[in-house]
């Protein structure tokens, strides 16, 4: 992964919350690398730590109660956590913004749509109001909305259009770097089709490099390179999409192919992830999967268990790797 | 727009006709003889009956109601006062200046020192100005009124000499202390009611979404979180003038300013019904004015109550 | 707020016994609250015992003492008739705590009642009730309770009553708007499908998902009601002379406060730091309830 266009590296990122005195640990020691123009699919069930992974990166978490009390994120060769916050604004917005999870509450509720999108283009591109509200109007036709609906207020608008102005308010300075935690997740099915495609439209015009958040391995096959299985704030798995989709190694990973439908076999019952992911607060000794993992044994209940490259440069955190592979072959 | 105010004040008709039965019932079991306080201890039995016949005393409850509605919203006839001899309305009038200037005043110290308060409070939240501040709300809300203009008088009359005692002899002066201890808790109030709101509003989605923007934290704070965080303050400050025309009725006891409620405490005192009846109807009206204000004030600030007044029609 | 903490919230949010236990838990965290408690719980037991713990009986005159200054035989000094003004203090707490607890909790039963009947009907009744309402609030509140206390006369009772008039329509709008958003949520209709009583969909699981707001509202309102009782006193209605109450005595003093301001320091003093503690406490309270406002 030595690669010379490395836009965005993180590496051992943390992020804690504290909340009456307990200590939530919603990311541990997170690292990875995105090049430029490439897409990394950050994957795993609500509550994993993905959405504050983005927000560190933006530096917009709530702090207090958050803290990231180490790490270090790299973009464009400067590191996010050290920059003065007068820097980091330049970047928010222009080199690096952030589609939101839910359109319903992401945008102002008093003020108008395109003014919200006309606002960040007058920052970032010192142009007149006017140039502003033209431009405006533009991205507002890019993602399919008519430009003289600009004048009009979140309200008069479904969920489905709001999200594509969080979109067009994304996209309106070019971003290198684009943020899209659950983009479609709050929408019908058929618009998240819509919304998808015009994410990869956009993208490839403007060679935008993107973390997408998700849980649905749909779009992770849609629109990643590269994947980041996400566990209870650690990444358990990492890889390009083939070795993932093709070759998943770690139980969790197997576990979250398991529960999807196969259209091919022809199975009673999907096979669900039997627990609940770990209270964050209280995590469990050893791997952090081993409460539900049919493989664990006394040594993934007892040591932290580092995360190993299977070859070509396809990690995993798993210690039990050999004998899972034994038993796939036994069940064929 | 324009029909929802129609209607609401339209609405206000039933609702001064319910002001003014209530009002009258209560008046009506309203122990003591009006005929007594007004001829005082030395009255034979035969003038005091020969009063009450004339006052329409003896006439059972549903005739003076009657008689008492027809002639407030027929003739549009506060009546006259026993006591005085003079119409409730010019007397009511009279007096209100005292009244709305005190109320006024307090209302502009309550949004103007308030509500800055707590945007200071909110936005160094949990830091030394935040506790400071909210300290003194808290002990703000607590402080009898009355007592502290008693005790404000102590320090600024009696002691310093530098504002009057009472009455409105001096001028602005006379209003200082009135103003400033009948508004004291409307301003902690606010500050408090600010503070929280502003809170709730920096935690919303949409400030984040601002935030990633680049957009600085003033631009954050006060093009984004304070119009929507000052939204539910409205209603505060409309609430908060109905306290503070309360409120008048106990400092104008205080600092003895003939206004309203001086009019209509020494009222209930002498059994001078029309005016206590007629009191209560005007200070109804002029706070359902206000609370209709304060409802079309929401429709300028907030585009979704407006579309809730024009009927959903921009829903898509 | 990360979802991770969110789900948290979430997962303990439906039990309604360990909600309870939080909010407590929370609430024995939060210093100021529990100043407030205590010394709430301390001046309960002063009011209770105070016919065994004043240093001198409340009624008794002295010629000698008359308005006495403060001293270290009467702390607060004496008043007009020679009182000792602390052992007033102490037995008025009495008649000044009962009517702010007992206005309060009469408003809040009835205010409950009501609100969770038309909360739960909607339709005309609710229509009819809320603007029986509309008017009631449509004169300022202290007039309301000035034109009753006035019409029942005075005395402790017709006191409760007048004060607790004007607080019923706060409580109905309060309940009624909760029991609004609470009656949307799906697990009403789960209750009403598997065909629980009214009664008891109503009683065990509307109230008890929408009450927060109204408990607030009541510790809130106990010392909102006793700033309000002592107006009344203050005006001359309500609870009167010779009753030890802060309000009336606060009353009775306002004429010699030049002379003596200690008449009227110390009752005040005493108001204001009951009304403090319970708003310190349900500031606690309201915090405790919904831990998302703190922070």
């Amino acid at each position: 992964m030595a690669n010379k266009d490395v836009l965005l590296s993180v590496k051992n990122l943390t992020v804690e919350y504290t909340s009456e005195g307990e200590v939530v640990h919603a990311v541990n020691n997170v690292s990875f690398e995105l090049e430029k123009g490439q897409t990394i699919g950050l994957v795993g069930e609500t509550g994993a730590g993905k959405t504050s992974i983005a927000r560190a990166i933006l530096r917009i978490l709530p702090e207090p109660p958050a803290r990231v009390p180490n790490g270090e994120i790299f973009f464009e060769g400067k590191d996010l956590l050290k920059i003065h916050e007068e820097e980091m604004q330049k970047i928010r917005g222009k080199e690096i913004s952030m589609i939101f999870q839910d359109p319903m509450t992401a945008l102002n509720p008093i003020m108008r749509v395109g003014e919200q999108i006309a606002e960040v283009i007058k920052l970032h591109e010192h142009c007149s109001k006017q140039e502003s509200i033209d431009k405006a109007k533009k991205m507002l036709e890019m993602v399919g909305i008519p430009g003289e609906r600009y004048y009009e207020y979140p309200h008069q608008f479904s969920g489905g259009m709001k999200q594509r102005v969080v979109i067009a308010m994304a996209l309106a300075c070019s971003p290198t770097l684009l943020l899209a935690d659950e983009p479609t997740t709050a929408l019908d099915v058929t618009i998240q089709a819509q919304v998808l495609d015009m994410i990869n439209d956009l993208k490839q015009k403007l060679n935008t490099s993107m973390i997408m958040i998700t849980h649905d391995l749909g779009i992770v096959a849609e629109v990643c390179d590269t994947v980041a299985v996400v566990y209870a704030g650690e990444i358990m798995e990492y890889g390009t999409k083939e070795q993932i989709f093709h070759n998943p190694q770690y139980p969790y990973t197997i576990g979250l192919f398991g529960s999807l439908p196969d259209l091919n076999s022809d199975v009673e019952r999907l096979s669900p992830i039997e627990g609940l992911p770990p209270n964050p607060a209280d995590l469990p000794k050893g791997c952090a999967f081993n409460p539900r993992c049919p493989y664990a044994t006394d040594a993934c209940r007892k040591e932290h268990i580092p995360l190993t490259d299977i070859g070509g440069g396809h990690l995993c955190r798993c210690c039990r790797l050999a004998e899972i592979a034994r038993e796939k072959e036994a069940a064929k | 727009m324009i029909r929802y105010v129609g209607k609401r004040l339209l609405w206000m008709i039933p609702v001064m006709l319910g002001i003014a039965i209530l009002i009258f019932s209560i008046m009506y079991i309203c122990p003591g003889d009006p005929a007594q306080s007004l001829l005082g201890p030395s009255a034979t039995a035969v003038e005091l009956a020969a009063k009450r016949e004339e006052l329409g005393l003896n006439d059972p409850y549903i005739v003076r109601l009657g008689r008492y509605l027809y002639q407030t919203f027929i003739r549009f006839d506060l009546g006259t006062s026993y006591k005085f001899g003079t119409s409730v309305f010019s007397g009511l009038m009279e007096r209100m200046q005292y009244t709305l200037v005190i109320a006024l005043f307090c209302m502009a110290l309550q949004v103007f020192v308030g509500t800055p308060l707590g945007i200071v409070a909110a936005t160094h939240h949990n830091g030394v100005a935040d506790r400071i501040s909210m300290f003194l709300a808290l002990v703000g809300v607590s402080i009898p009124a009355f007592w502290l203009a008693l005790m404000l008088v102590l320090i600024f009359s009696v002691n310093l000499g530098w504002l009057p005692t009472s009455g409105v002899a001096n001028g602005i002066a006379s209003f200082i202390l009135p103003c400033v201890a009948n508004s004291f808790a409307g301003i902690a109030a606010q500050a408090r009611h600010t503070r929280s709101s502003m809170l709730e509003v920096i935690r919303s989605d949409y400030i984040i979404t601002a935030k990633a923007k680049g957009l600085s934290q003033r631009t954050v704070l006060f093009k984004h979180a304070l119009p929507n965080a000052l939204i539910p303050i409205i209603t505060i400050v409309g609430n908060g003038m109905g306290m503070m025309l309360g409120g008048t009725v106990i400092i104008e006891n205080v600092f003895a300013i003939p206004g309203v409620g001086r009019y209509m405490t020494d009222a209930i005192t002498a059994r001078d019904y029309p005016v206590v009846m007629g009191g209560v109807l005007v200070l109804g009206l002029i706070f359902s004015l206000i609370m209709l204000l304060v409802d079309i004030i929401y429709a300028f600030v907030d585009p979704r109550i407006k579309a809730q007044y024009e009927g959903r029609k921009g829903k898509k | 707020m990360s979802s991770a903490v969110k789900e948290n919230h979430v997962g303990v949010r439906n039990r309604r016994q360990g909600q309870f236990g939080q909010v407590m838990h929370r609430l024995s965290k939060n210093k100021v609250a529990m100043v407030g408690l205590v010394i709430m719980i301390l001046l309960i037991l002063m009011a209770v015992f105070s016919p065994w713990i004043t240093p001198y009986d409340y009624a008794k005159t002295s010629k000698a003492d008359r308005y006495a200054g403060p001293s270290a035989a009467h702390p607060f000094g004496c008043d007009g008739m020679g009182r000792d003004i602390l052992s007033r203090i102490m037995y008025g707490a009495r008649a000044s705590l009962w009517l702010g607890l007992m206005s309060t909790l009469v408003a809040t039963v009835i205010g409950v009642v009501i609100g969770s009947l038309v909360g739960y009907y909607g339709g005309k009744v609710d229509n009819i009730v809320m603007r029986i309402l509309d008017i009631i609030q449509a004169i300022p509140g202290m007039l309301l309770s000035i034109a009753i206390s006035a019409a029942l006369g005075s005395g402790i009772g017709n006191t409760i009553l007048a004060l607790s008039i004007g607080g019923i329509p706060m409580t109905v709008r309060l309940l009624r708007g909760s029991i609004l958003t609470v009656r949307k949520q799906e697990y009403i209709e789960a209750a009403e499908k598997i065909n629980c009583s009214r009664f008891r969909v109503i009683m065990s699981h509307i109230l008890p998902n929408s009450i927060a707001p109204v408990i607030v509202s009541v510790t809130m309102g106990i010392g909102n009601t006793i700033l309000q009782a002592a107006s009344l006193s203050y005006i001359g209605l309500g609870v009167q002379p010779p009753t030890p109450e802060w309000g009336a005595m606060l009353s009775e003093g306002k004429a010699m406060i030049t002379k003596y301001p200690h008449l009227c320091i110390f009752p005040g003093l005493a108001i204001m730091v009951v009304v403090l503690c319970l708003n310190m406490l349900g500031d606690g309270l309201r915090d405790a309830m919904d831990p998302k406002l703190k922070n």
